[in-house]
């Protein structure tokens, strides 16, 4: 289990103080599949930081399950860019992961190759990042995250820079490897239906400072597919969402318009 | 082989310019004395490398550059990875290193040789201070430059310190740490042939000095195209060096 518990941040600039996070509390079960959304500015990526242990929290503290495999990382990062490091092979960075916990060369190397070929990538190990496309530089951080062995992982936005169709194509890939893997996913987006198709729950945090206005159950089956089996139901869901970001008069006034 | 094929791309220009040059001089339009004809300094340059003379004035010039070189690169990354530990040290050296890059090398050779004597110790060692200044500058701007996000993603992973500096500061500075390393080279020779023009008693600046003050018009044009050659081929060395060491840079041409 993950919680997270009374978290603030605050970020100290020459002139002022800005509140980046403020008494955020949330816990994600173990195994389950969580979105973060909320309007640009809310601290989203703070809050990854912190949760990655790479900020620590002004105060408040968060909880990380340990870890049941020998010297893996507790949680793994996946950026929106800069995913890949652009000095290592496909395979090279697919396995950095397993690098670190002092996995064999050619153990780890296998491995990645296994997960790349799933992913359509297995003629690709030995390109350089700067000869993929996004799509496909996203898809590897996915899969290095989900080799790392970390227990929890941690999205930042990851298809935010890609164009619809590849984005829906990745979103599937990333459900299907969620469901055979079952690792704790902390996906921050601010894509709802993006966190609609994906989450198990969806939290809604508050611009500056960021904290939880409201939290979602998503309780359409899985496997899920592109298109809802229950459109109303999925639309009744939006629709509050979009109200718990203070998107409800803007609604109105799109629908009024048209 | 790059080297080959960029000669041979502009080979049709340097043709046309050597024949140019040929038939002015031929038909005295250049004055012969001033521009001998290239087929003239052909000859020259042949009897040259055949009584072994080239040879041996660019080996004195090579062995300079190369020894100054050397012992700058390393005091330049040794200087590069101390000041990056300390920020203090970093902002307290940094007008320093600006004055002193500023200042034209050359004028501190009378300095340099006033501490180490007239000898090749000082003309290595301006060699030295030039390509550590060189190096010192770029690494650093590399260093500072490497994306957080790298940084992050390694730490994230479990990567300690040695870790971070093996994995991500050093092959996201190589790029630049070539680039450096190319410039600062022909740097160093630029200096070493323009002390031994000063004052040396060997190697391509003397040898160019040497023909200037006796008027041997020929020897010299030889001896700078000698320079220019060396130049040229270890810049595309250090090219073909770094296709081979940084296979992830993205190359327009």
């Amino acid at each position: 289990m993950l919680r997270c518990r009374a978290v603030s941040h605050t970020y100290q600039s020459r002139a002022s103080t800005i509140s980046a996070l403020s008494n955020l509390s949330f816990d994600v079960r173990r195994g389950e599949f969580v979105s973060v959304i909320g309007p640009s500015g809310c601290g989203k990526t703070t809050l990854l930081h912190v949760l990655a242990g790479l900020l620590p929290p002004a105060s408040g503290r968060v909880e990380l399950p340990e870890s049941e495999l020998a010297r893996a990382p507790r949680t793994s990062l996946v950026f929106q860019e800069n995913s890949m490091f652009p000095w290592m092979t496909v395979v090279q960075n697919a396995a950095f992961g397993l690098e670190m916990r002092g996995v064999e060369r050619q153990d780890r190397e296998r491995r990645a190759s296994v997960m790349l070929e799933r992913f359509g990538l297995g003629s690709r190990g030995r390109d350089y990042p700067h000869q993929l496309s996004t799509g496909m530089k996203q898809r590897v951080a996915v899969i290095r995250a989900f080799l790392s062995g970390a227990p929890v992982l941690l999205m930042d936005e990851p298809f935010a820079a890609l164009d619809r169709q590849s984005r829906m194509k990745v979103q599937l890939e990333l459900m299907d490897l969620w469901e055979s893997e079952r690792a704790t996913v902390v996906f921050v987006t601010h894509d709802v239906d993006e966190a609609l198709l994906l989450s198990d729950r969806i939290v809604v945090l508050s611009a500056q400072p960021g904290t939880v206005v409201a939290e979602f159950r998503v309780p359409m089956q899985r496997p899920r597919a592109l298109l809802p089996e229950r459109a109303d139901q999925a639309l009744e869901l939006k629709r509050e969402i979009f109200g718990a970001l203070g998107l409800s008069a803007e609604l109105t006034r799109c629908a009024w318009a048209s | 082989m790059k080297a080959a094929a960029s000669l041979a791309r502009s080979a049709w220009l340097i043709a046309l310019i050597l024949a140019g040059w040929e038939t002015l001089a031929r038909l005295h339009v250049l004055d012969p004395l001033f521009f001998p004809p290239p087929s003239v300094l052909c000859v020259t340059l042949g009897s040259l490398i055949l009584s072994g003379v080239a040879e041996r004035q660019v080996m004195y010039t090579l062995q300079r550059t190369a020894i100054g070189f050397g012992i700058g690169a390393v005091c330049g990354f040794v200087a590069s990875a101390i000041l990056s530990l300390s920020t203090a040290l970093r902002r307290a050296s940094e007008p320093l290193i600006s004055i002193l890059y500023a200042t034209p090398r050359l004028t501190l050779l009378p300095m340099v040789m006033l501490l180490f004597g007239v000898n090749d110790l000082a003309r290595i060692l301006l060699v030295a201070l030039g390509t550590a200044l060189l190096l010192l500058i770029q690494i650093s701007d590399a260093i500072r430059a490497v994306n957080r996000d790298y940084v992050d993603m390694a730490v994230n992973y479990g990567a300690g310190r040695i870790m971070v500096i093996r994995k991500v500061y050093l092959p996201a500075c190589l790029p630049q740490i070539f680039t450096a390393l190319r410039i600062s080279f022909s740097r160093a020779l630029v200096l070493t042939i323009s002390v031994e023009l000063l004052n040396c008693d060997n190697g391509l600046g003397s040898m160019i000095w040497n023909a200037w003050q006796t008027f041997a018009i020929e020897k010299l044009y030889v001896s700078i195209a000698l320079a220019g050659a060396l130049g040229f081929l270890f810049q595309e060395l250090f090219d073909g060096l770094e296709k081979r060491l940084v296979p992830w840079r993205e190359r327009t041409s």
